[in-house]
This record gives structure tokens, sequence and C-alpha cells, in this order.
């Protein structure tokens, strides 16, 4: 993405240089070649260490939380998935539009770096690159190419909206989705389980579970100012890791997101002990999907459905 | 330490024929914080109370459970009871140990194991309850009845009469409603509109009451005490307080067959119109879409006619915001038009017509003045046409009937198609009648006795079964149908063939429903706080019902049902303050993240954002409130917080919670 980088230098250093925003949140290099660091440009010249590169995991839409009004207006790099995660913001009041200045990345998708230390050792690696259905991996020993369904991250590979869908300004050609129909193995694999087996598998992941609730802290949509997973009046959930009070938690946290999360597959990324939470939370945007015709993130006026109240509403006991 | 005290009811032998209640009060005492227990034969009595209040002195109890029946039926009775002894009304809980446990188990079924999780459950939750008070909130004195029919007359006639302003909202051009349009009232056989005129002329000669006729009630805001009712008075282009009806105007007017709604479609009217004689007020209004003015800017002929200058053409819509303590909910309901089956082919033949269309035809103020004639055969100019000699009336052309949508009975079908039928005979004795039927459902004062009448006296033939099509032959209608007594097939050569299509839930009641937060049942019928004990109230304090919005009533229901619509609205507005109910929804401000979900799922509107300044950071930002006149405690937002900010009081998380590990630990 060279070419893109430069062109985000530029409209960023215009865009400080101008007044139009007083920040720029993107990322810049990080510890290694596979790795970005978040970015907070304030002047022109911080503009210069911005970067994209398809390990530009982070979710900003973060930082936009508590954004206050008096901060003036704030540049924010947004894939597809993160631009959809500021409508759904939008939609619920988080923000208002004219606080965020969204500058648009056409994603490729972003490369799993398990993934990627299973096919070349990452110490050697100097440079990845993706190229429509190629990943391209740079090292000392030369450019090795891989088929990308191999080492894209799973919300990637299964990505439906890559092009940011609400920007100010679109840095580079908007791309070709990899699943325009959202079709996904693993969810069918999932559907095809009886009730009882699908309890099960989820019972067994999650009793890996060791309530890091690094899931909370990195998505974009966890804004309550106390999450009930640790509230203490009442207590919902006691303190112990265990199967039961994890399970309580996951799925607690999997109802608060139906109908809200917006597939930027975050929670997947950061989860220590690898709980299929992408999947999980898929599961629920298809059944919010299937009752309510709602997808998260794609209109800014419409709330989550289960934040509404209808007396037209279809009754849940007549349909399913 | 709680200081609880434990009263377990027998009800009679209500609940002691199952449930041990002996030992649910010894077993009772043995709970931490209990330091009474007893039980007695009848809690909600005279000495029942007694003991309860009583034992609060003597005990010093700071809480009391009551394990008797449905909270539904007895808690205001032991809220006051245990007030009475000096202690807040909240610090009451009741364990429902007759429907939930009597009433559903028997002795050998753990009757008396459930009474004990029950009463258990209560004092655990009773021990977290903390004192509630009411707020007082300011009262309007005026109420608004939305339709100007028997019933909502009724309703604003007793309402003015009490000595309270009254704003009746109608959304024709004249009061008076579907009992105008009938020609004589079953079975007394009263003229319609001698015993209705009257009542109408009162209601526009009544200080007490302000009419507002061709008007839309638009949009409802507030609450019990204090509703803003937004009405819509339509442009009427003429001045309804100069104008005396005279009548010039549309005697003038160019446009003279639209098909007249008051007439049921049977007669024209001109486009400015005044719906029948009677009408109040005796003023016209100029049909916006079929003016020649209006629509193509010349014309004219009624404001040249008019003697006293009333017609403006330039008249607007205009918006009224009235200030209100109650609202009566009085709009009646709609007669299906005959399109439910079409093997009858309404529609196709004049001389198929409704109900509503017969009892214009009758009535002498009608498009055919009285005569009965097959409409296929009417000359208006030389106001004759032919008298049909065999007439079949179909009952149930679409009540009862499952497939058409309205399994329910339309209840007033029997009685009118049987004073339809002797009408018909008192005019053309001559004439052979038949009416189809499925059941005679005749329950009322002189009902059955009047079925008879029309049976034996006036030798109407009742064919018990239904009719499966209508064939126009030549110029008369053949009727199949078949009699189930009999087994066999009949067919009827019929001059003139009525039918009684049922009686439906107005459309446009829905949207008015949504504005007042009342439901309505899945037919559009609104629905009663309570069918039998609350049949005038509706869930939403302040807002009333009255006659046939509720399901099809005849008119001496409606008249009663207005009535007691009223004395509900007196009985509310007599009272300096109204007492609020504390069990509604707060909002945690520090935790509110101000998504607005609560905002989005509440069904009373009764959640808004407000912005609240940090006393320490001077930050802004935007919260959640309830306003607890609005708020009807349902706990919709404690539910949908993703963060449990709003909680119900007297049912908070943590009183839930604690009833729940009494139960299940």
């Amino acid at each position: 993405m060279p070419n893109q980088t430069d062109q985000l230098r530029q409209s960023c250093r215009r865009l400080l240089s101008e007044g139009t925003v007083t920040k720029v949140i993107g990322y810049r290099e990080g510890r290694a070649p596979y790795h970005v660091s978040p970015h907070f440009a304030t002047t022109p010249e911080d503009c210069d260490a911005l970067v994209l590169t398809p390990f530009c995991t982070q979710n900003l839409v973060r930082y936009l939380r508590g954004l206050k009004p008096e901060e003036g207006k704030v540049a924010l790099v947004v894939k597809g998935c993160d631009a959809r995660a500021v409508t759904a913001l939008l939609a619920e009041h988080q923000l208002t539009r004219d606080q965020v200045y969204l500058l648009g990345v056409p994603c490729e998708g972003l490369v799993d770096v398990d993934k990627l230390a299973q096919k070349v050792r990452l110490a050697e690696v100097q440079a990845v690159r993706v190229e429509g259905q190629m990943v391209l991996v740079t090292t000392a020993a030369g450019e090795q190419r891989f088929p990308a369904e191999d080492l894209l991250e799973d919300c990637c590979r299964l990505c439906q909206y890559p092009n940011p869908l609400v920007v100010d300004e679109m840095l580079g050609e908007e791309v070709t989705p990899r699943n325009p129909d959202g079709e996904d193995a693993e969810l069918a694999r999932l559907e095809a389980m009886s009730p009882a087996e699908r309890q099960e598998y989820f019972r067994r992941a999650f009793s890996r579970c060791v309530r890091c609730y690094a899931c909370v802290r990195t998505c974009p949509m966890c804004y309550c100012t106390t999450c009930f997973a640790v509230q203490n009046k009442p207590q919902w959930l006691p303190r112990t890791v265990g199967t039961d009070e994890n399970e309580m938690f996951q799925l607690g946290r999997a109802m608060h997101l139906a109908g809200r999360c917006v597939q930027c597959g975050g929670c997947d990324r950061v989860c220590p002990v690898n709980l299929p939470l992408r999947l999980l939370n898929a599961k629920m945007a298809k059944e919010v999907q299937e009752a309510y015709a709602h997808v998260s993130g794609l209109d800014a006026e419409k709330p989550p459905p289960l934040a509404t109240f209808d007396s037209q509403d279809r009754d849940a006991g007549e349909g399913h | 330490m709680p200081r609880t005290g434990v009263f377990v009811c027998h009800c009679g032998t209500n609940i002691a024929k199952s449930v041990d209640v002996k030992r649910v009060a010894e077993e009772a005492a043995q709970l931490p914080g209990v330091v009474y227990s007893t039980d007695y034969t009848y809690m909600c009595s005279g000495p029942g109370q007694d003991m309860i209040q009583e034992a609060v002195r003597e005990h010093k109890l700071d809480s009391v459970v009551v394990a008797s029946c449905s909270p539904r039926l007895h808690e205001p009775t032991f809220q006051r009871c245990v007030e009475g002894a000096g202690m807040n009304a909240y610090l009451m809980e009741m364990a429902n140990i007759r429907e939930q446990v009597s009433w559903v188990h028997g002795k050998d079924e753990g009757a008396t194991e459930k009474a004990m999780d029950l009463v258990r459950s209560a004092i655990a939750k009773v021990q977290h309850n903390v004192p509630l008070y009411r707020q007082e909130l300011p009262v309007t004195r005026r109420a608004v009845v939305i339709g100007g029919g028997i019933a909502g007359i009724q309703a604003a006639l007793d309402i003015a009469d009490a000595g309270v302003e009254v704003v009746l909202v109608e959304k024709s051009p004249s009061i008076g409603g579907r009992m105008a349009q009938f020609d004589k009232t079953f079975p007394t056989l009263d003229c319609a509109a001698c015993i209705l005129t009257p009542k109408m002329v009162e209601v526009a000669s009544n200080p007490n009451i302000r009419l507002l006729t061709w008007s839309e009630v638009e949009k409802v805001e507030g609450f019990v005490g204090n509703f803003n009712v937004t009405v819509r008075k339509k442009a009427r282009y003429v001045d309804v307080e100069a104008c005396v009806g005279c009548g010039e105007c549309w005697a003038k007017c160019p446009v003279k067959k639209i098909p007249s709604e008051f007439n049921a479609e049977l007669g024209p009217r001109a486009a400015i119109y005044r719906p029948f004689p009677q009408a109040v007020p005796n003023v016209p209004v100029i049909d916006k879409e079929n003016c020649i003015y209006l629509t193509k800017g010349r014309c004219g002929a009624c404001a040249k006619a008019c003697p006293k200058q009333c017609i403006n053409y330039e008249d607007q819509d205009e918006l009224e915001v009235i200030e209100a303590g109650a609202v009566v909910v009085a709009t009646g309901f709609e007669v299906e038009p005959g399109k439910l089956y079409g093997e009858y082919g309404y529609g196709g033949h004049p001389d198929l017509i409704t109900g509503m269309q017969f009892e214009r035809m009758v009535n002498v103020s009608g498009p055919t003045g009285g005569h009965l004639v097959r409409p296929s055969t009417w000359d208006p100019k030389q106001e004759e046409g032919e008298e049909p000699k065999s007439v079949v009336f179909i009952q149930c052309c679409g009540s009862r009937d499952e497939e058409k949508g309205v399994p329910y009975c339309s209840k007033v079908c029997c009685m009118y198609t049987a004073k339809q039928a002797l009408l018909l005979k008192e005019k053309l004795p001559n004439a052979q009648v038949y009416i189809f039927y499925i059941d005679i459902r005749a329950a009322g004062k002189g009902y059955e006795e009047f079925i008879n009448r029309v049976q034996d006296e006036f030798q109407a033939n009742y064919i018990r079964g239904r009719v499966s099509e209508i064939v126009p032959e030549d110029d008369h209608l053949l009727v199949r149908g078949v009699d189930t007594l009999l087994a066999r097939q009949v067919e009827i050569d019929a001059d003139l063939v009525i039918m009684a299509t049922p009686l439906l839930a107005r459309d446009d009641v829905q949207e008015l429903a949504r504005n007042l937060s009342i439901q309505t049942d899945k037919h559009g019928w609104i629905t009663e706080a309570h069918p039998k004990l609350r049949p005038a109230e509706t869930l939403t304090d302040g807002v009333f019902l009255a006659g046939a919005c509720i399901f099809p009533r005849d008119i001496p229901e409606s008249v009663a049902s207005g009535g007691a619509a009223a004395a509900k609205v007196v009985d509310l507005l007599s009272k300096d303050h109204l007492l609020s109910v504390p069990t509604v929804s707060v909002i945690d401000e520090k935790l509110c993240a101000g998504c607005e979900t609560c905002v989005g799922v509440c069904p009373f509107t009764a959640i808004e954002m407000v912005e609240v300044e940090d006393p320490r950071t001077h930050e802004k930002r935007k919260i959640a409130r309830v306003n607890e006149g609005l708020c009807k405690g349902c706990g919709t937002c404690a539910v949908a917080c993703p963060s449990g900010c709003p909680s119900l009081r007297g049912f908070t998380d943590e009183q839930i919670l604690a009833e729940l590990d009494a139960l299940c630990v």
C-alpha cells in the first residue's frame, strides 16, 4: 500500500495544516514488520510516521470513546469494518458525524500473524502485502506467494463490506468484496449441530476463558461505563473463573452485541485462548438479520432492533 | 437485623384445603429476621387486618409479608393496612399462595412446600425493600372526549353535568355517529333520531361542552391529569358561527352526484353538504376533493348563494393543543362494506344491499324518503320504485367466520335483522320475508320476546342455514342456500337481499391507540384494563373507554359505558392533585452511557435525554431521565439496558435477586 500511504500522509498534512482537524488517529510502524501501533498526529510533521500495512489491526474507533466537542474534529483512518463501527456508534448516539473526519481505506484484508508464522519464520519477514487473491511475503530469501485464503484473518476472508460505506475522503480505489454473499462455512457447520451439540461446543470453548476482558476492551461497540460483568451491586457474575460464570459472561456479552456487532474480528484477534467469538457474534448477527432485516453499521439512522419498541414488531413467538 | 412479620391466610378453605397453613407459618418463624409469624382464616377481613396492625405495633415490625391471594386483588388492601399501623406501604410484600399454589396444586402435589418457597422468597425480598413515597401531581380539570357517537355524547354530557369542562372532538361534520343513521331501535322501536336529537342539541347548548366537529386528534402527549391533546381542526370552508344552515348553498352546488357517506352510499350528496337534517352543528362542510372551486379555481356557486357570506375558500386546517386531565376514547366501529363473500356478488347488483343501507332506505329522511323499494327500480325524479315482494335477509355475512378473519359474533345483527324484517312487514305486509341465520342470539331485556314477535306476528320465515351463492337471474336475485333443520337445499327468488355484515374495529383507531399508549387486540378492538372489573379504563392512567370501540355493543350498552367512563373521569378530576405510583423506573446517572436504548424500547415514551454537567469536572454529557408521570413501571428499560442503569423502584435487581436466591438456594 505505498501509494495509499503517501496519499494518506498528504491528506493528513493538509487536514492538520488547514486546521480542518485537530488530530489524526492512524497507524505507525510497530516493533516488527508484521506489527503496527496506533499513531496520534497533531502536527503536519507527525504525519510522516503514518503507515498502512496489512497488519493495521487495532480498531481505532475505540479512541473516539468520550471524544468531547471541545476537542474539535478528529480525523480517523477507517477500513470497511471500522467505518461500520462508526456508523453503528452514530446510530447509538455515541458520536455525531461532525466530530469525525473519516479517511476511508478500501481494505484487501488483514494478514493473520499466527497463520503467517506457520508459513515463514516471522523473524525473517521484511514486508508483506496483499494483492487480490495472493499474499506476497518478502524475506531475505526473496518473495514468497501464498493464497490469501490461507493467510488472511477469518473476518477478512469472509468480509462483505471491505470498502468504507461512509467517508469524507477515500484513499485509493475500491476493492472487490471477497465474500459478497456473506457465505460462512464455519457458521454453516455450527448451525448444522443440534442445540445440545452447539451448547457443548460453546461450553467447552468457554471453559478456556480466563475472563481477561480483552474482548470488551477492544470491541468498538463496548462503551458501557461499567460492564455488567464487573458490576458489584448487584454482582451479576461471581469473580471466580469457572465454566458457568464464563458462559454467563460470554453469552451475556453476545446478547448485548446482537444486532450491534460489526464483525471487525477484534475480539477473535485479541483473545489469548482463541475462543470462537467471531463465530458466536456472526451467529447472533445472522439471527437478528433474519428476524428484523437489520445489519449493523449500514445505516446511522437505524438504531439496533433490540433497542427499539414498535407495536408493529413481529411477535417473536409467532415466527420462530 | 430486620424485624419481619409473616401473616398466612387460609382464605376460608381456598388456601387451607391444600396448603398446611399452620406449618407454613411455623417454618416461616424460623427464618432469619422473622420475629412474628401467624395464620388466620381471612387476613383481608376486619379482624385479620387488626391482627396485622396490632402485631406491627407490638413487635415493632419493620416489614410485613402477607401470604394470601394475588397482589392484583389485595395489595392495596394490605398496603393501607400497614400504613394504618405507621409503616410505609412498600415495606409490605405479598406471597401469592392462592392463585399460584392452592388453586393449581393439590395437597399431595407439594402445595405446602411451594407455598413455603414463595413465602421464603417474599421474606427475602421484603428485607431488601426501602420505603417509597408517592408524589403529588397537578390535575387539569378538563376532559377530552374523542368521538361524538351516542357513547361519546353520553360521556360528554355526564362529565359536563358534573361541572367539568369537556371538549368533544368529532371527525365527521356532525355528532350523532352511527345511531343517527338508524331508523328505529330494537326492541322498543323508538325512533333513533327522536331519542338521539335532544341529546345532540343538549351537547351544543351545554356551557361546559366545547364541540369540535370536523376535527381529529393528531397527537396526545403527557400523562394522567396533564395531557396535551393536539387537535387538527380541518378546514370547513364555512363559518360555523355565522351559518344558520339555511341550505341555499347545497341547493345551488352543481356537484350533486357524490355518494353520501351518511346514506351508506345509497343516495347522492352535493360537494357542500350537511350530512343529515338534524346535524349538530347545523352547518355544512365543503368536500375539498370534489368542490369545483377548490379543485379548479372556478364556480363559487355556494358563495354566491349564501345570504350571510359564510363561505370562505381560503380556510386552512388549524392545530390546537388542548390541556386535559383525562381522555375518553369513544371512537366506535366500522361496518364491513359487504365484500367478504365474493359469491354473493355485492356491488354487482343494486338490489343486494347491506343492513346499514336498509336502515337509510327505510328512514323518512333517507335517499328514498322512506319508500321501501328495489333500489334497481328507484326513480329519484318521480320518487317512486317497485316494491319488493320477496325479501331475503342473510345474517352472519362474515361474522363468526374464522376464514374471513371475523371469528367473533357481531352481537347486534340478530336483533337489527329482526327489527328490519318487522319494519319491512309493517310497510309491506304482503311481502315474503326470509331470514337465513346460524343461531339466534337475543340475550337482552325484551330481546327474545321481540324475535318471537317477528316470527309469529310478522311471519318472518327463519331458515337455519347459510347462503352459498346469489345469482342474478332476469331482474331478480336467485338465492341458493341450505336449510339445515330440514336438511335440504333452498332456492328463493328474491327482489331484495339484505346482508348483515360484521362490525369491525376502525382502521384509524390503531394510530390513536399508539398515540395514547393503549392496546388493541388482534382484531383491532381496544383492550380494557380488565375485561370484567375495569371495563371503562385502559392501562394508561387517565384514558377511559366508552361505546363500541372495545367491541360491538348495542345502544343501551354504549350509553351505559359512556356514563361509566364519565363517572371515572369525574372521580379522577374531582381530586385537587393526584398521587403518583412510586414503583417506577429510575436511572443511575453515573452508569448511563447515553446509548438511548431505553428511550427506544419504552412503550410509554417516558424516557427523555437530558444534558447534565459533572459537578467536579464540569464536563457535559447526555443521559437518560425518566418522567415519573409517564412511566408505568413495566421494567422494559431495566431489562434492555446493557449496563443495568435503570432500576425499577420496588423491583430492583437486588430485590429480585434476593427473591431468586431464596427460591433457588
